[in-house]
């Protein structure tokens, strides 16, 4: 399984981000060989128009099953995320990409 | 940290009037972002020490380098915002009517056509005189007010405000319902929407409750100038109570408030009466309501 | 002739002053058929027609045009999602999602997909209707769709529709959005003349310099209207003086015509101080057009 999270920097013990859009970058975990892959959002982040839509095709393109964030997805975000039947986390609140992970094994 | 917006249906409800006391009255413990960037008046009351400013650019313009144009034309037949005409046998490109769409760039048999970041405003981040941090922002002439400046001005005081924990984040969103509204709200705790008893005010303010009940945020109203029609005004109180929306303040018109602004002062600190009162309490039940 | 009336900020009065100079200039500025047509494209929050009770004569929905992906066409090729300077298409694994919201309508993407997978189809926007008030005095409000973000394409389609029937008035006025960004520029475009209203106050007096700046930057004739003449200072006079702007009225502060205003009344009706000033500001426009 892959879970994406959105993320200030790279590494377990950084925050999560509470915007998708305009998120530093995304972290992948992926369950089966365990590695923590991070990759930079800089260039969508700071453009005018269409942020969420630029990080959801990114994300998407990652081919999670799961994606956690501090916030809320923004609404265009979202409609993109969901097409490819992700599940989504929001409101995970101000807490670590380690944090998060463990609080999401439990449910 | 709450945010808070403050919010009207049309220009010239006496929302800056309203928020600006509300910054007068709790002064340190709140950073203020002045989300109305197309008219942003917040500083002419508050009278801000700019501490540290930046231009901002948002989108693309084309220009054209003429010395090697081949004059074929092709720019102009696909350009469908007409931004691009012949002047002085010349190929130019009106900054104002372009809207960055780069067809023009990608067309150009000879690559004379380059895209330019486009230069819409300036960005401020200033000491208010209650001791608070405001930030603000012109947009330039013609600019797109696309909700990015918007948002940038947002995210900047809410940044501001988690680095100085204080507990508001209070925002003056523009009039209306376009995307620059829509960029002010997104995310808010609370929403208060200034509105007067007339019938252009009733009718904006059902557009705005209309949007933020579809943001579904939490809402209340402030019924400025409530004494210039009585008829109108129970109709406002009529709708708000059907739409279940309570009412934080009902001030009266007073040409105090025109004073006050025309001294450089907040009402707050103009008036030690009743309409201080008001404005105290109501602001008081906002914060009880947002935590 | 065309006008447009203008602010900088909301609330100055560009309302009050569109209806009732548009009322009057159709009662006493027409004769033999001639005829007023007051606009409102002040899209987002068109008001004016709260003053003005007539029939409707004419409705049409307004659309503009964005690319519609056809699926059975599309070879995955990613083009248009990574040409358009608006993100406005988003290729989410086998299929292009479009927001029609944050298209400019630049045919891009769809002239130069190699499938023609991407038709441009017609969008929804908003609403345009046209009333006659009475045998002199028509009107056209246009009205953008709730959740539709972009105000200057429907501005742009309503001034088409305008121009279209512009030989049969002997007056167009248009009251424009407030502020300086694109969809007043989109508003005041063509105009013969742009009157900013503002009101004696630092406000509108800071909100008055944008707009001066604005109408500058366009090369545009302009002149000032004060509203609530009266309350607050001398600032705007001055400011005018020193610039050398005319100012073509002063409307008096009254509470009464707040009272009337918020009750959806004509003024010149009811204020004849207002009437006064009303048609001064109408003889003042005379003027500037004949000598121009």
């Amino acid at each position: 399984m892959k879970i994406v999270f959105t993320a200030t920097e790279k590494g377990w013990d950084a925050k999560i981000s509470k915007r998708f859009g305009r998120a530093e970058g995304f972290s992948e975990y992926d369950t089966e060989n365990k590695e923590l892959t991070w990759y930079s959002n800089q260039e969508n982040k700071d453009s005018e128009h269409g942020v969420g839509i630029q990080a959801a095709q990114l994300v998407v393109s990652l081919n999670p099953d799961v994606v956690i964030t501090g916030g809320n997805f923004g609404p265009k975000a979202q409609q993109l995320l969901s097409l490819p039947n992700i599940k989504l986390i929001d409101e995970a609140g101000e807490i670590t990409v380690r944090e998060a992970f463990q609080k999401f094994k439990k449910v | 940290m709450n945010e808070i917006v403050v919010i009207s249906g049309k220009g010239g409800t006496g929302k800056t009037s309203i928020t600006s006391s509300f910054v007068a009255l709790e002064s340190q413990n709140m950073v203020i972002a002045d989300c109305d960037v197309d008219a942003a008046d917040m500083h002419l009351i508050t009278k801000p020490e700019i501490l540290d400013q930046e231009d901002f650019y948002s989108g693309k313009v084309a220009k054209i380098d003429s010395d090697n144009c081949v004059q074929c034309n092709q720019c102009i037949n696909v350009c469908h915002f007409n931004a691009i005409s012949i002047i002085n046998n010349r190929y130019v490109v009106d900054p104002i009517a372009c809207e960055g769409c780069s067809y023009c760039y990608k067309i150009c048999p000879v690559q004379t056509i380059s895209m330019k970041n486009r230069l819409a405003g300036e960005f401020y981040i200033s000491k208010t005189r209650f001791n608070n941090i405001l930030v603000h922002a012109k947009l330039g002439i013609a600019a797109d007010n696309s909700g990015k400046l918007v948002t940038k001005v947002r995210e900047e005081a809410k940044d501001i405000a988690d680095e100085e924990r204080v507990d508001y984040l209070l925002i003056d969103a523009s009039p209306g319902i376009g995307c620059p509204v829509v960029a002010a709200l997104t995310g808010a705790d609370f929403v208060v929407i200034v509105t007067e008893p007339s019938y252009s005010g009733l009718h904006d303010l059902s557009r705005v409750l209309e949007l933020t009940k579809k943001l579904k945020l939490k809402t209340a109203c402030i019924l400025n100038k409530a004494d210039i029609n009585i008829e109108i005004a129970g109709k406002v109180k009529e709708f708000l109570n059907r739409e279940s929306i309570p009412i934080l303040a009902e001030l009266p018109y007073d040409k105090k408030f025109t004073e006050a602004i025309s001294k450089g002062k907040t009402i707050v600190e103009f008036d030690n009466g009743i309409i201080r009162e008001k404005i105290e309490n109501a602001w008081k039940e906002i914060k009880n309501k947002v935590t | 002739m065309q006008v447009a009336i203008a602010s900088g900020k909301g609330g100055t009065g560009k309302t009050t002053l569109s209806v009732n100079l548009s009322y009057y200039l159709a009662r006493e500025f027409t004769r033999d058929g001639q005829k007023v047509l007051l606009a409102d494209l002040d899209v987002e929050e068109p008001n004016s027609g709260i003053f003005l009770n007539g029939d409707v004569t004419h409705k049409e929905i307004k659309y503009r045009l964005v690319p519609k992906w056809d699926e059975s066409l599309c070879t995955l090729c990613k083009r248009c999602a990574n040409i358009c300077q608006y993100n406005a298409l988003a290729f989410i694994g086998i299929s292009v999602v479009i927001f029609p919201e944050l298209c400019h309508s630049c045919y891009l993407c769809s002239d130069f997909c190699p499938e023609n997978a991407l038709p441009m189809v017609r969008h929804r926007m908003g609403e345009l209707i046209k009333y006659k008030i009475n045998d002199s005095f028509d009107f056209v409000e246009s009205r953008l769709d709730i959740g539709v973000e972009q105000a200057t394409p429907l501005i742009k389609e309503s001034k088409k529709f305008i121009e279209k029937s512009k030989n049969q008035y002997k007056t167009i006025i248009l009251d424009s959005p407030p502020g300086t960004s694109c969809p007043v520029i989109e508003a005041v475009k063509d105009v013969d003349l742009v009157i900013l209203v503002t009101e004696p106050t630092p406000f509108g007096l800071y909100d008055l310099k944008l707009a001066v700046d604005t109408m500058r930057e366009l090369n545009k004739k302009f002149a000032v209207v004060i509203n609530k003449y009266g309350i607050g200072n001398n600032d705007i006079d001055n400011y005018c003086k020193d610039n050398d702007i005319q100012i073509i009225g002063k409307i008096p502060h009254m509470q009464t015509a707040a009272s009337l205003y918020s009750g959806g009344k004509i003024l010149i009706d009811k204020i004849p101080e207002i009437q006064k000033e009303i048609s001064t500001i109408a003889n003042n426009l005379q003027n500037i057009i004949i000598k121009s």
